[in-house]
């Protein structure tokens, strides 16, 4: 239930309050570098990647080491092997294959062969996901937005705990990456079980909005990727992390990878996750 | 058990009326002449035999001694004593009532006990507050407050501004027995954690015991805190009020029937939300509610000589919404009925049966999707207590308690597009029973023990289910091997505890005493909260088959000396060593709201806590105060967190400072200052990054938990108290407060925490979308100090009696 916020409400207490934030100088001590895996995979579409970095001092601000001599297999259970490559005219440290299929079911492993050490990584192709509808609709002023045109969409969850995804979009080509706004359903709602077999709950739906009404002529595109439970886990423990502030912030903690090294008595990890999704698309342009 | 028990207090009480012919008693209750309030802790001494007796919380004393001429003092710091020569030849019930002395010099009672009774007592590790002294302390926006006084004390910490509840020698937060009138508080908060929910108009008394806990009580490791209620003025009717920024209150009280029954009503409420209509346009800020009020209710009626009753309650709310869209509450509802009887001069009683109920709504709603959820956790207890005043040596209690749970942990109503769905966590209860007996002999005139006994009994009982859980792999949820699902009043789990009590006390001289104390407690109850501070929609949950009670070892030492004329100044020094067993913690990334599988996410080991404790007290004179200064730690070892090592607590506060002066400048005007300084708490911090999809991943590569501090804490605060012009002809009488908060304005952090910087959106590479995952350009990541109140805050506040 991490994903709960309950910000409207702290927003009268903190106005009352006075309370403040401000960027400060703190020394860290660093750690080791250590491999970063991060593969969202599907089998929806063309290209596929898997990209590999390294870790790095936490204020150094530069863009992240890509690793360019690992050895990248994937394996299905039903058989399949496909080796990814890095390619001419693509950045350093995107290893590619050029499409992925998959059965409901089948376990997806990826192999990564990195200085000596084997590190894997199970993921299971989910049922996922379909986006009914995308559509625009007047909306008068309620929970502290304006009027105007906001999107909805439908989506109906199958019955069955255990469905889970991210949902996110962009407009007008430029993609939401806020930290604040990772909307990752599980189910219908947030946690798992909670509105199993629901349409999805009206925050995740409205999470395709900005917090304004959009303009005329804005074009939208909103994409549901469905996966397994692990990488749920996974992105809700980030949305934690990234967005850890204020009176009720959890403790800081590491973010539990989903890469695994072979030898279980090896000191060296890998960080990042690894999974196989089916994705659905819509889109609209605001009229 | 419980025979074994009832025999040997029996034959206690057998034996005594055997030997005790040539002996009488003298008992009665000792009140406040001006308004009947019973007087706790006065003392009667009887001057012939240097020996005497104190009285217990609702004012009765009894002190057993050879037949004949003696004279007894009555006496109560702050009031005129009262000496009387009695000749006894057989049991005499004597009921005094104490005038309080009239405006000696303007002196400020720092306490109200006799002057050298930090001393003289057996008890150690107490903190104990007079309310005219937590009045005088500068308040946070007007609003007196119980909670922030006892935090200027020594060995009482918190994890910071704003944080709901209080640490106490290394304790959690739940680690805190708070009795209203003896029912138990679960939340003592109102606005998350800024103002505690005691109206200070209707408390008369406040005591916190850190250690030395007597057998009476139990089900918490680290501390009590015994707020008890004013009954009420018996003389005349008395109103009291006060009219703050922040909040209004008024409290009535007055005699039902003279000297027989009396009642109290006390209110307060919030009305900063009743503003916003008016400084705001916004149509959003008009329609939010954020308000807290609370009600303290008390009636007491003396049925005759030995029979009084009294029935307490307390109703408290917080709410906050926008609009009807949105809403969320809580709050505390106690009612507390006790019976006081007088069997004899000798055994005193106490039957108490009180409701506590604690709970949580937070609803959203628009026309075709809401939320709701609710939480609760209801208490039903029954506690009858004995005191039997064996002899002037010997004062012996006894008792039990029997306490049922009653908890829904979470029930949530999910509606989504006109479809709705209920999802509810079973409701679990539990059994807590104890039963005691303690003794205080006093051996000589130097040396005095009180020992006890409690036996804790817990049980866990269906209908419910019990997981079965695997074995803990380092940061990973504990598997689930088996459900076993449970019958109504069938047991699912039993804990039984045997809790040792010890106190000592030598008297060194006139001056000085040494105490020492040990005590074992045992807790089935625990609070799972994985935030900084703790949150209103924190969870209370019973011990179960995975989840075993908490238990505590604690040893404590004291020395306590007083110098100057009449016990002027009042210094201590008390180490203590606490050792702590299966201390909860919580997996990484462990959610804890709304989890069905929640115990499958909590990690228990091993706690252990040991400090310092410093404390002088200026107790009279124009300038008076106290400082206080604590050094402690407070450490948990538990498997699978910080690499299985020992790691400090959240609240682990190495430093803990606090310096309060009063000043009474004339008999209108008295100020008063406090300074705080505290350790930084500890956090977890990061040393490296790493992205994924985007997003800036801060990480620990030793995978350690509180490694570094945050920056100390320090705060100054003034206050001035301005008393309206004497005129005795007038019953109106009033004052003005004016107070400074953070007089320096400094930023206090709270936490500091670790984000990427906010960049914009970023360009999709490719029509692809799938295919967008580009290197991520150099993102700026920076360390966001977090400061709760950021800012100097004034207040006033006019008080009234009439």
């Amino acid at each position: 239930m991490n994903s709960f916020k309950i910000s409207g409400l702290f927003l009268i207490l903190l106005i009352a309050l006075s309370s403040c934030e401000d960027p400060i100088d703190v020394d860290l001590k660093s750690g080791e570098r250590q491999l970063v895996v991060d593969g969202l995979l599907n089998v929806n579409d063309g290209p596929q990647k898997v990209i590999l970095t390294l870790s790095q001092p936490y204020f150094d601000n530069s863009a992240p080491i890509p690793v360019t001599n690992a050895v990248v297999n994937i394996t299905t259970s039903s058989g399949k092997t496909y080796a990814l490559t890095q390619r001419a005219g693509q950045p350093q440290g995107h290893y590619i294959v050029d499409s992925l299929t998959g059965e409901t079911g089948e376990i997806f492993t990826l192999d990564v062969l990195y200085n000596s050490e084997r590190f894997f990584s199970d993921s299971r192709l989910v049922r996922g996901w379909v986006i009914d509808t995308l559509f625009q609709e007047f909306r008068e002023r309620e929970l502290g937005n304006d009027a105007g045109i906001y999107l909805n969409l439908k989506v109906q969850d199958s019955i069955g705990i255990g469905d889970f995804g991210w949902l996110r979009y962009s407009l007008n080509g430029i993609e939401n990456r806020r930290p604040g706004s990772l909307t990752i359903p599980a189910d219908a709602a947030f946690a798992p079980g909670s509105a199993d077999g629901l349409e999805f709950i009206f925050p995740i739906r409205n999470s395709i909005n900005q917090g304004k009404p959009y303009l005329v002529g804005d074009t939208i595109a909103a994409e549901l990727i469905s996966f397994d439970e692990g990488m749920w886990n996974f992105l809700n423990e980030v949305n934690t992390q990234i967005n850890n502030s204020g009176l009720f912030a959890e403790p800081a903690a590491n973010v539990r990878s989903l890469i695994a090294n072979a030898d279980k008595n090896s000191k060296v990890k890998a960080l990042g996750s690894f999974t196989i999704a089916r994705i659905s698309r819509a889109g609209v342009r605001v009229k | 058990m419980k025979n074994y028990f009832l025999v040997f207090c029996l034959s206690f009480i057998v034996a005594n009326n055997v030997f005790a012919q040539s002996k009488v008693t003298l008992s009665g209750y000792i009140k406040d002449k001006k308004n009947g309030e019973a007087l706790i802790g006065a003392t009667v001494y009887i001057n012939e035999l240097k020996t005497g007796s104190s009285t217990n919380v609702y004012g009765f004393y009894s002190v057993t001694l050879p037949k004949g001429n003696y004279e007894v003092i009555y006496s109560y710091i702050g009031y005129n004593s009262l000496s009387e020569k009695l000749d006894l030849n057989q049991n005499l019930t004597r009921n005094i009532e104490l005038a309080e002395v009239e405006n000696v010099l303007q002196d400020v009672v720092v306490t109200a006990e006799r002057e050298d009774a930090n001393l003289k007592n057996l008890e150690m590790s107490v903190a104990k507050l007079d309310i005219k002294t937590i009045t005088k302390i500068p308040p946070l926006l007007g609003e007196v407050d119980v909670v922030r006084a006892v935090q200027l004390l020594p060995g009482v910490s918190t994890v910071g501004e704003g944080a709901s509840g209080f640490n106490v020698r290394g304790g959690s937060i739940d680690h805190n027995l708070i009795l209203l009138d003896e029912a138990p508080v679960y939340n003592s908060s109102h606005l998350f954690g800024f103002f505690s929910v005691f109206n200070p108009d209707a408390v008369k008394d406040v005591k916190l015991l850190k250690g030395g806990v007597p057998a009476q009580y139990g089900g918490r490791l680290a501390s009590l805190l015994d707020i008890r209620m004013k009954e009420g003025n018996s003389k005349k009717f008395e109103v009291n009020g006060g009219i703050g920024l922040l909040s209004s209150r008024l409290a009535i009280e007055g005699p039902i029937i003279k000297d027989k029954a009396s009642f109290i009503v006390a209110g307060r409420r919030t009305y900063f939300d009743l503003f916003l209509p008016y400084v705001s346009n916004n149509p959003n800020t008009r329609d939010s509610k954020a308000y807290f009020y609370d009600l303290t209710a008390k009636v007491n009626y003396r049925i005759n000589e030995n029979n009084t009753v009294y029935l307490s309650g307390y109703f408290g709310r917080d709410r906050f919404g926008f609009g009807s869209a949105f809403g969320f509450e809580w709050g505390n509802a106690t009612t507390t009925l006790r019976w006081n009887k007088v069997f004899g001069p000798k055994l005193f009683s106490n039957l108490t049966a009180f409701y506590s109920n604690y709970d949580y709504a937070l609803n959203i709603k628009t026309a075709r999707d809401g939320f709701n959820w609710r939480s609760n956790i209801i208490n039903y207890s029954i506690k009858p207590e004995f005191t039997y005043f064996l002899n002037s040596k010997n004062t012996l209690v006894f008792g039990g308690q029997v306490l049922y749970y009653d908890f829904l942990p979470g029930r949530t109503t999910v509606k989504s597009n006109g479809q709705d769905i209920i999802n509810s966590l079973p409701k679990k209860f539990a059994l807590e029973n104890g039963l005691y007996i303690a003794n205080e002999q006093v051996v000589n005139s130097r040396l005095s023990l009180q020992y006890g006994l409690r036996y804790s009994q817990f049980s866990y009982f269906g209908p419910g289910t019990a997981l079965q859980l695997g074995d803990t792999l380092p940061g990973q949820k504990r598997p689930i091997l088996n459900e076993t699902t449970y019958s109504a009043r069938k047991a699912i789990a039993k804990y039984g505890n045997l809790e040792p009590r010890f106190a000592l006390k030598y008297e060194l001289n006139t001056v000085s005493t040494i105490k020492f104390s040990y005590n074992r407690m045992s807790q089935y109850l625990h609070l799972l909260s994985n935030t900084q501070a703790s949150v209103p929609l924190d969870v209370w949950t019973p011990s179960t088959n995975n989840i075993k009670p908490q238990i505590a070892d604690q040893v404590a030492l004291g020395y306590f000396r007083n110098f100057g004329d009449n016990n002027m100044y009042e210094t201590s020094v008390e180490v203590y060593y606490k050792d702590m067993q299966n201390q909860i913690d919580y997996i990484d990334g462990a959610d804890l709201l709304l989890n069905r599988e929640l115990e499958a996410e909590i990690l228990t080991g091993k706690g252990r806590a040991y400090g310092a404790e410093f404390f002088v007290k200026k107790r009279r004179g124009k300038i008076n105060g106290w400082i206080s200064y604590t050094l402690a730690r407070t450490e948990r070892q538990v498997n699978g967190i910080n690499q299985n090592s020992w790691y400090p607590a959240r609240f682990d506060k190495l430093h803990n400072l606090a310096v309060v002066g009063i000043y009474e400048v004339s008999k209108r005007l008295s100020l008063s200052a406090n300074f705080v300084f505290g350790s930084g708490v500890p956090g977890t911090f990061p040393t490296n990054r790493f992205v994924v999809q985007g997003f800036v991943v801060p990480h620990n590569f030793q995978d350690q938990r509180n490694n570094i501090r945050i920056p100390s804490y320090h705060r100054l605060d003034f206050a001035a108290t301005l008393e309206g012009k004497r005129n005795d002809q007038r019953k109106w009488k009033s004052s003005w407060t004016f107070a400074v908060y953070n007089v320096y304005n400094r930023r206090n952090p709270f936490g500091i925490y670790f984000q990427q910087e906010p960049a914009p959106n970023r360009p999709v590479e490719s029509t692809n979308p799938a295919f967008d995952q580009r290197v991520i350009q150099s993102t700026a990541t920076q360390a966001i100090r977090f400061a709760v109140l950021g800012a100097v805050v004034p207040s006033v506040t006019y008080n009234f009696t009439f």
